[in-house]
């Protein structure tokens, strides 16, 4: 799961991207209007946390843009500006939440997380797959009922799968949504991390459909 | 107000002063102009008088004594002591006189051949003031000097002069009465503007309009131009130390996050300490910062507005920020509903009671509006666990959280509450009989007739 954070204060940029890093989130940060809206533009997020007040373009203006260009990914407005009326412009210039400033960071990453399960159709918090169940508010794995661990790598990748169990994901998809910019793509990578979940979960329990990408397996009704 | 310092009485004053003056000086020269007049006319009379006896005497050629070939037939000076008198002396010695004198003459100062006529105010024989006129002449075939005296009495001109002064004064009172009330209408109407201004002043400060009107007569409107410029200005500073503070208030905003987030890594009896007071600092900004964007009643935008479509608004807020609730929001009674003054203060309210609500509710939030007694009352209420009686009451105290443990949250009541006292209303918090807190917020209705 990959995550843009819009912010010019450097100092919550990087708390932020912390805090969500700690949670396995890829994490993009941009300290303006135009690159936030350049790399929400250019890349695949599965959630954007946005602040209204930036340097080169206002934060409501790069929102408008975004939902006009049908880029649907979930946004949190997250801003010092606390009046009624200007929480009312946001979310109705498409904002899926919003958030005033200052704030607390568990606050922060919990709200992202549903936006992220609500924005795939989940409306519980544990997301069950077979034997595999991913509880969204911790951020943890367990299979068979116990906890398992998980590189921060092949977390993301698990999740992604467990929030979309029904779709073909190709490698480049996949690739777009576990890995922030700064990394030097390699879709070899892809392989090594799917057969390693495949050693930890069973070698069935993802798909391989050649030339268009993986899919978890169906469990039959007996799980 | 001082009552002897008003512009009526000074100008009253003035003009009063003025009138009286005036008015005293007309009766004074008018009754000497008369006096002069009458006096005038009562010499001719006599000079006339004076001329008709010497025209009538003349000396008897056969003893050579003065005789009158005519009587004076004035009646006058045939009634005894009548006050009419003449008489004629030679040397002295009683030759003729008037039948009033009876056997009384009239004492003069001999007048010399040369002086002519001689008018003096002498005392009559009967007691009262006469004035007299003498001349001293010859008489053809005589070479003796006569002297010709007549007299009037002086009463007579007193008495004209009298009744002209009174018919004069009440004339002259009537007058100055009339001049007075007029001057009263006067100054009445021509400080009319002043009032206008007053009441202009007032409807300002109440907040029904935000400047004066602009159509004062010109010695007036500098004042009321210099009004409305110091109210424009005085708004001006007012946005300023708003916006201000809101700078204040956001700039204050980032690095409280950072310094709330940093104490985490702090291990410790000083981690609370900064926790708490970061914490403090942040319910003052929030407190003082809606205190401040607050126009209250006494805001120069007072306008009427609809609760309606500010409520669908925050419903549709509430949906999203509460969205893994799904919460049912239900309005009722709103449709009339609504509010006169500021826009802000209003969102500000319903935001923050709707958001409460919202935060507690398991499943509903009602929201219902009715009217009584001039007054409007919106219920806000949520099936939530709710709390205790005592807990309300706390909650509305200066300062206090519903919510202890969420920086930022939980003041929202306590602004909610100064916000509407402001407006002269209040808020009140009861337990509901859904369950949760049932709050419910009044407010003085305003009809606007020309809205």
């Amino acid at each position: 799961m990959r995550v843009l954070v819009v912010e010019d204060d450097h100092h919550v940029a990087r708390q932020l991207a912390k805090a969500l890093s700690k949670m396995a989130y890829a994490v993009d940060v941009a300290h303006n209007g135009e690159d936030g809206e350049y790399f929400g533009q250019t890349e695949s997020y599965d959630a954007v946390i946005l602040d209204l007040g930036l340097p080169k373009k206002e934060g409501l203006t790069i929102l408008q843009h975004w939902r006009e260009e049908n880029r649907m990914m979930p946004v949190l407005v997250l801003t010092a500006r606390d009046t009624w009326r200007e929480k009312v412009t946001g979310l109705r210039a498409g904002a899926d939440d919003y958030l005033t400033k200052p704030f607390e960071m568990e606050e922060v990453v919990a709200r992202v997380e549903a936006l992220i399960r609500r924005a795939t159709g989940h409306v519980n918090p544990l997301i069950t797959w077979g034997p595999v169940q991913l509880d969204t508010s911790s951020q943890q794995v367990s299979f068979n009922n116990v906890p398992l661990e998980l590189t921060a790598l092949e977390f993301r990748t698990l999740s992604y799968f467990l929030h979309h169990p029904n779709a073909i994901i190709s490698k480049t998809r996949l690739t777009e949504h576990i890995y922030n910019q700064d990394f030097d793509l390699d879709s070899n990578v892809i392989e090594v991390l799917v057969n390693r979940l495949r050693k930890k979960l069973g070698a069935s329990f993802i798909t391989t459909h050649r030339g268009k990408g993986y899919q978890l397996t169906t469990f039959d009704e007996h799980t | 107000m001082n009552t002897r310092n008003t512009l009526t009485l000074r100008l009253l004053l003035t003009s009063s002063i003025w009138v009286i003056l005036t008015l005293v000086a007309t009766d004074i020269l008018l009754v000497q102009l008369f006096r002069s007049h009458i006096e005038l006319r009562f010499d001719a009379f006599l000079f006339d008088q004076l001329q008709g006896n010497i025209a009538a005497s003349e000396i008897s050629p056969q003893d050579g004594r003065l005789r009158m070939t005519w009587s004076p037939s004035n009646l006058r000076f045939h009634r005894p002591l009548s006050g009419w008198y003449w008489q004629i002396l030679n040397d002295g010695k009683l030759v003729a006189k008037s039948r009033s004198l009876w056997d009384k003459r009239i004492q003069t100062n001999d007048p010399d051949i040369a002086s002519g006529l001689q008018y003096q105010n002498i005392l009559g024989p009967a007691g009262g003031q006469l004035r007299a006129l003498s001349e001293k002449v010859t008489l053809p075939d005589s070479d003796a000097y006569f002297t010709f005296v007549v007299a009037g009495p002086i009463s007579n001109i007193d008495l004209d002069v009298q009744q002209f002064s009174k018919m004069l004064l009440i004339t002259l009172t009537a007058l100055g009465i009339g001049l007075l009330g007029a001057v009263l209408l006067q100054i009445r109407f021509g400080l009319r503007p002043l009032r206008q201004l007053k009441v202009a002043l007032t409807e300002t400060r109440s907040g029904h309009t935000a400047r004066l009107p602009e159509s004062f007569p010109s010695e007036i409107q500098p004042v009321v131009s210099e009004l409305n410029a110091l109210l424009d200005h005085n708004a001006a500073l007012l946005e300023r130390a708003r916006t201000q503070t809101a700078n204040l208030a956001h700039a204050l905003k980032n690095p409280l996050t950072v310094l709330n987030n940093e104490t985490r890594e702090i291990q410790g009896e000083s981690r609370q300490i900064l926790q708490d007071q970061l914490t403090s600092m942040t319910d003052s900004i929030h407190r003082y910062l809606s205190k401040a964007r607050a126009a209250g009643a006494g805001g120069l935008l007072r306008t009427r507005i609809d609760v309606a479509p500010l409520a669908e608004d925050l419903r549709f807020s509430m949906n999203h920020l509460y969205k893994d609730k799904n919460l049912y929001i239900h309005f009722s009674g709103l449709e009339d509903c609504s509010f006169q003054g500021d826009r802000y203060d209003l969102e500000e309210m319903l935001g923050n009671l709707l958001d409460n609500a919202c935060k507690w509710a398991q499943t509903r939030v009602e929201v219902h509006g009715e009217r009584n007694n001039g007054q409007w009352k919106l219920i806000v209420e949520d099936d939530g666990v709710g709390i205790s009686e005592e807990q309300l009451t706390l909650a509305l105290q200066r300062g206090r959280r519903l919510d202890e443990t969420t920086p930022g949250h939980g003041l929202g009541l306590n602004i909610v509450h100064d916000i509407v006292a402001l407006y002269g209303g209040t808020l009140q918090l009861h337990q509901s009989s859904l369950g949760g807190v049932r709050a419910s917020l009044e407010w003085p209705a305003v009809d606007e007739p020309d809205s």
